[in-house]
């Protein structure tokens, strides 16, 4: 899938955490793709930020990291 | 003049009539009528007395779905020790009272008063067995009538056919009143009234024709008509009824129950049932009369195949159909992995269908690739009362709104989107409780007759969070907190990091102004009544959920909810007012990527093992792909296959520009619908759909209530619609079969512990069961969260404001937002092809006089309407509906494309589209047609 489309949803998803301190909140991110997001769209994820394709603010990039590759 | 022929009786098969309302209460009052003895609540009519204790009073003017009035006098009784011959339905049980219903002298005054009216009303002037009078006739012993029709009458007025479901004969009418009384009452439009004194007394439009007029075509009036004076002209067309079947409605999701009314095998009316829990006996004139689609020239009712989109289609036999369909998924499969194929559920299909769908591909496609048009519009719902209930349910009945002193109504337009329920909440406004608004659009309950909402704030589009959070900032810092409710039923822990972050000054109404629009003092009032009414209720629509914080502005309104301790009984609660008829049971039954059905996660252990059980295979444990997933992934040339249930999505998803490339990108697209849909014309496979007179299932409603849906007439495709996905996953190697639709119910209950309890026998003993219904609640559960939460202890989850990329600019200066109207029904698929479009010929862009006159447009203009992703044309009406920098369109028909402006832009949480705020420009255009026109236009 388009990272485009992807980074979008994912920083979208982190900006709608900041009532939490950064930790809690990359941490609600991730969970959040675990529960919701299919594995494809997770590992397209993971490739674009392996890529350096993702601009990722902060709280997604932290959430991102902890994903397990699917 | 001789009565020539023996009253039937009128409608063959209306349910028995206590002609005046009941009246709530322990029977206290003991009387006695025609020596029976009965007790009942005190300020019951004689008449309802009687009835209960089992005796007819003869009457008119009276039915118990309306007030009793008093006017027509044939319901004299004689009462022990008291003067003259009181009427009956106006008259108040006493204590000790005793009633004759029946004396020589009784009996003479109506056979009096009856003659009169038939000296107006002769015979033929209604179709045999059709007519109340004419059975009150026989009912009282009147053989002859002694005037004829020399003298001064009423006979040779003319019939007024304006409306196309029904003709007014005044020369049938006998001035009853039923018809306003049930225009005030029932469905509270006060579009009829009596004009004229004594015999020039007449039932008149307020002046004008049916169709002129303000009257909405419920057929309230129709349905009260003791005579033919209001008949359907279906009625009128095919003669009277036979036979009945009980079904369910399948338009919006107020879930109404109806008497589809037979003669042989032809529907010749629907009739709304007052067994009916959701409407109870009300209905509107989508449900009422809007069933021509069914039988429509346009209807396919044979499966057609082609190779590729541009190929005419191929007419072939089910099992040609089948077997195409089966083999092309398969071969994807094979080519591309089996995470290449999905399907959509559809809300308009019944829980059946729905299951055996997510079954096909959860089994079949070996995925977890299905999703359901809830996507579009309340998944933020599932995904925000979870997080703060527990589940994914609105809270309350319908009924329940009868007992709220104030109600919060959000983003909902109930008199155009659910008109039975407005019915009802405008009878409790009228009784006094107040209303509270949160609209941009001045909606029609902001000031209708003997209403008038105690605040409108009208805020911009995309703010609702701020507006929200505005309002329980005032709870919050005013001690309006319920501190009893919140220690005893709520999470410690979440409130007091909930009501931290709701006080800081950023959420204050003054410091939302700016953003919300709404002056601060305005959203201050409006909290306080909310928060300080003994019972206030929240009512939403898409207006909350469409929107990039859909899912937070649902958890906004449970956390005010929670706070002001109005969850848990009669009269409040958090109630979304789902679109279609069956939103609930679609997302009840496993219709989610991410969950089965009941709303359990994929990922749990314990639940796959329930269906690997069941199913006799193994489960996936991740969650599939979302229909926008879908579509990207397509896009992408990862997903190569889709199976689409009932849903026209190449309409009715935003961005139509970026879905009909997706769906082009197929390799296989299935439709399965009643018409070839904008989706179906770039489809490969088509599959005849059942309509819902068709159909035998269940649906399940906005309040959790699960009805009956009973076919009045075999499939015209010859085959039932469960049975296709049936035999599609069969055909791919995994067996799936049911002898009967009642079989997939059962299996549902097996492995849903929330419908453990629903069966077509129980439902049909029961005549429908709100969920859960299971060991716990055999009988089902009108009212959430009473004792405790689903979850337990409430949760409060903090929800900061984060406005919407969609920002109106220089080049976009205007925001967007669209809605229903009453006469059409989402894309229109069925109402575009009634006589609806009698009312709604075509989708207007409402945009104010302001807005208007910069831009040189005059009230019925063609316009361009440009967003960033596409343009399409559209005939402006110039109102003050709308504030200035806001415009309003609905979606009804392909041609206006609303959708092809609309962007990809999507809630955080669940990627339900934000069809609600759409920056875009106004020009005037010519009335060419434009549409589909994509980006970069």
């Amino acid at each position: 899938m388009s990272a485009v489309d992807l980074v979008r949803m994912v920083n979208q998803i982190a900006v709608n955490q900041t009532h939490l301190p950064d930790d809690e909140a990359a941490a609600m991110v991730a969970q959040h793709l675990t529960m919701f997001w299919a594995p494809a769209m997770q590992r397209d994820l993971l490739a674009a930020v392996d890529a350096g394709d993702a601009d990722l603010n902060e709280v997604a990039l932290r959430a991102v990291r902890q994903l397990e590759p699917a | 003049m001789t009565l020539l022929h023996e009253p039937t009786g009128r409608r063959t098969v209306s349910s028995s009539d206590m002609g005046t309302p009941r009246v709530p209460g322990e029977p206290t009052v003991d009387v006695e009528i025609d020596g029976v003895a009965v007790s009942v609540p005190a300020g019951t009519s004689i008449m309802r007395a009687a009835a209960e204790a089992g005796i007819d009073v003869p009457k008119l003017c009276a039915t118990d779905s309306l007030k009793s009035f008093g006017s027509c006098r044939v319901c004299l009784v004689e009462i022990e020790g008291r003067p003259g011959a009181p009427a009956s339905c106006t008259t108040p049980v006493m204590p000790g009272m005793k009633v004759a219903t029946t004396s020589p002298k009784v009996d003479k005054l109506r056979q009096g008063v009856v003659e009169l009216y038939l000296s107006d009303h002769p015979v033929g002037s209604c179709p045999e067995g059709a007519c109340e009078l004419h059975d009150m006739a026989e009912t009282v012993g009147l053989t002859d009538v002694r005037y004829g029709q020399e003298g001064h009458n009423h006979l040779n007025i003319e019939v007024d056919a304006s409306n196309p479901y029904f003709s007014f004969d005044p020369k049938a009418c006998i001035v009853c009143s039923r018809c306003v009384r049930a225009c005030d009452e029932i469905q509270g439009t006060f579009a009829l009234t009596v004009e004229g004194r004594g015999f020039e007394s007449l039932i008149s439009a307020s002046g004008t024709s049916f169709m002129e007029s303000e009257c909405v075509s419920c057929g309230a009036c129709v349905q009260a008509c003791p005579t033919t004076a209001l008949q359907e002209k279906s009625v009128i067309e095919l003669g009277l009824p036979t036979r009945t079947v009980k079904t369910t409605c399948a338009y919006c999701g107020v879930g109404c129950a109806f008497d589809a009314e037979m003669r042989g095998d032809e529907l010749v009316r629907m009739t709304p049932s007052k067994e009916g829990g959701a409407n109870e006996g009300h209905s509107c004139v989508k449900g009422r009369f809007a069933w021509g689609y069914a039988t429509h020239r346009e209807r396919v009712t044979a499966p057609m195949v082609r190779e590729k989109i541009t190929d005419e289609w191929r007419v072939v036999s089910w099992d040609e159909a089948i077997a195409f369909t089966a083999r092309r998924f398969s071969e994807l499969q094979q080519q591309y992995g089996p995470d290449s194929i999905g399907g959509i559920t559809s809300s308009r299909c019944t829980n059946e269908e729905v299951f055996v769908v997510q079954k096909m591909v959860r089994a079949a496609f070996g995925n977890n690739n299905v999703d359901t048009c809830a996507r579009v519009c309340h998944s933020p719902t599932g995904y925000g009362l979870k997080q703060t209930f527990g589940t994914s349910a609105g809270t309350q009945d319908f009924k329940s709104v009868e007992d709220a002193d104030v109600i919060l109504l959000i983003g909902a337009n109930p008199t155009d989107a659910h008109p039975v329920f407005a019915s009802r909440m405008k009878q409790r406004l009228r009784e006094g409780a107040q209303l509270v608004v949160v609209d941009p659009r001045r909606i029609d309950l902001v000031r209708t007759p003997h209403i008038e909402a105690a605040h409108h704030l009208p805020l911009l589009p995309g703010t609702n969070v701020a507006m929200v959070n505005a309002l329980a900032h005032v709870v919050v810092t005013e001690g309006l907190v319920d501190r009893d409710f919140v220690a005893a039923r709520c999470d410690d822990e979440s409130f007091a990091a909930w009501e931290a972050f709701i006080a800081r000054p950023e959420n204050s109404p003054e410091a939302m102004e700016s953003a919300t629009g709404v002056a601060a003092s305005e959203i201050r009032a409006a909290a306080r009544l909310y928060a300080t009414a003994p019972n206030a209720a929240i009512y939403y629509g898409l207006g909350v959920t469409e929107h990039s914080q859909g899912s937070t502005m649902v958890m906004g309104m449970a956390n005010l909810a929670m706070a002001t301790g109005n969850i848990g009984r009669v009269g409040v609660g958090v109630n979304p007012l789902r679109g279609q008829n069956n939103v609930q049971g679609s997302c009840d039954m496993g219709s989610f990527p991410h969950e089965f059905s009941g709303y359990r996660h994929v990922s749990d252990d314990t639940v796959r093992v329930i269906f690997e059980d069941a199913w006799g295979c193994e489960m996936r444990a991740e969650p599939g792909l979302r229909i926008p997933n879908m579509f990207d992934a397509a896009v992408a040339g990862t997903f190569r296959g889709l199976f689409v249930q009932g849903e026209d999505v190449a309409q009715s998803d935003p961005n139509v520009t970026h879905v009909t490339a997706a769906l082009k990108a197929l390799d296989l697209l299935v439709v399965q619908d009643l018409f070839i849909n904008e989706t179906a014309k770039l489809a490969h496979v088509f599959l005849p759909g059942t309509s819902f007179l068709e159909k035998d299932g269940t649906f399940t409603n906005a309040e959790r209530r699960t009805n009956r849906v009973r076919p009045v007439m075999e499939p015209k495709t010859g085959k039932d619609e469960w049975q296709v996905a049936c035999d599609i996953a069969t055909a791919m190697g995994y067996p799936m079969g049911y002898d009967e639709a009642s079989q997939i119910m059962d299996e549902i209950a097996r492995v849903t512990p929330t419908f453990a309890g629903v069966s077509f026998a129980h439902l049909d003993e029961a005549g429908s069961l709100q969920g859960p219904c299971n060991d716990a609640a055999p009988e089902g559960t009108p009212i959430m969260h009473v004792d405790e939460f689903v979850r337990g202890k409430g949760n409060f989850v903090p929800t900061p404001y984060v406005p919407t990329d969609e920002k109106a600019n220089r080049k976009f200066p205007l925001l967007l937002t669209t809605g229903r109207i009453l006469s059409q029904y989402n894309v229109g698929a069925q109402t575009r092809r009634t006589a609806n479009i009698e009312w709604h010929p075509e989708d207007l862009l409402e945009i104010h006089e302001a807005d208007a006159a910069e831009r040189g447009i005059s009230d019925g203009d063609w316009v361009a309407v440009n967003s960033r992703v596409g343009e399409t044309h559209l005939r402006a009406r110039i109102t003050d509906r709308v504030p200035q920098g806001v415009v309003y369109t609905t979606f009804h028909y392909p041609e206006s494309g609303a959708n092809v402006v609309t962007t990809e832009n999507s809630d955080w949480a669940t990627n339900c589209p934000e069809y609600k705020v759409t920056a875009v420009q106004i020009r005037p255009a010519n009335a060419v047609d434009p549409h589909r026109v994509g980006a970069g236009a």
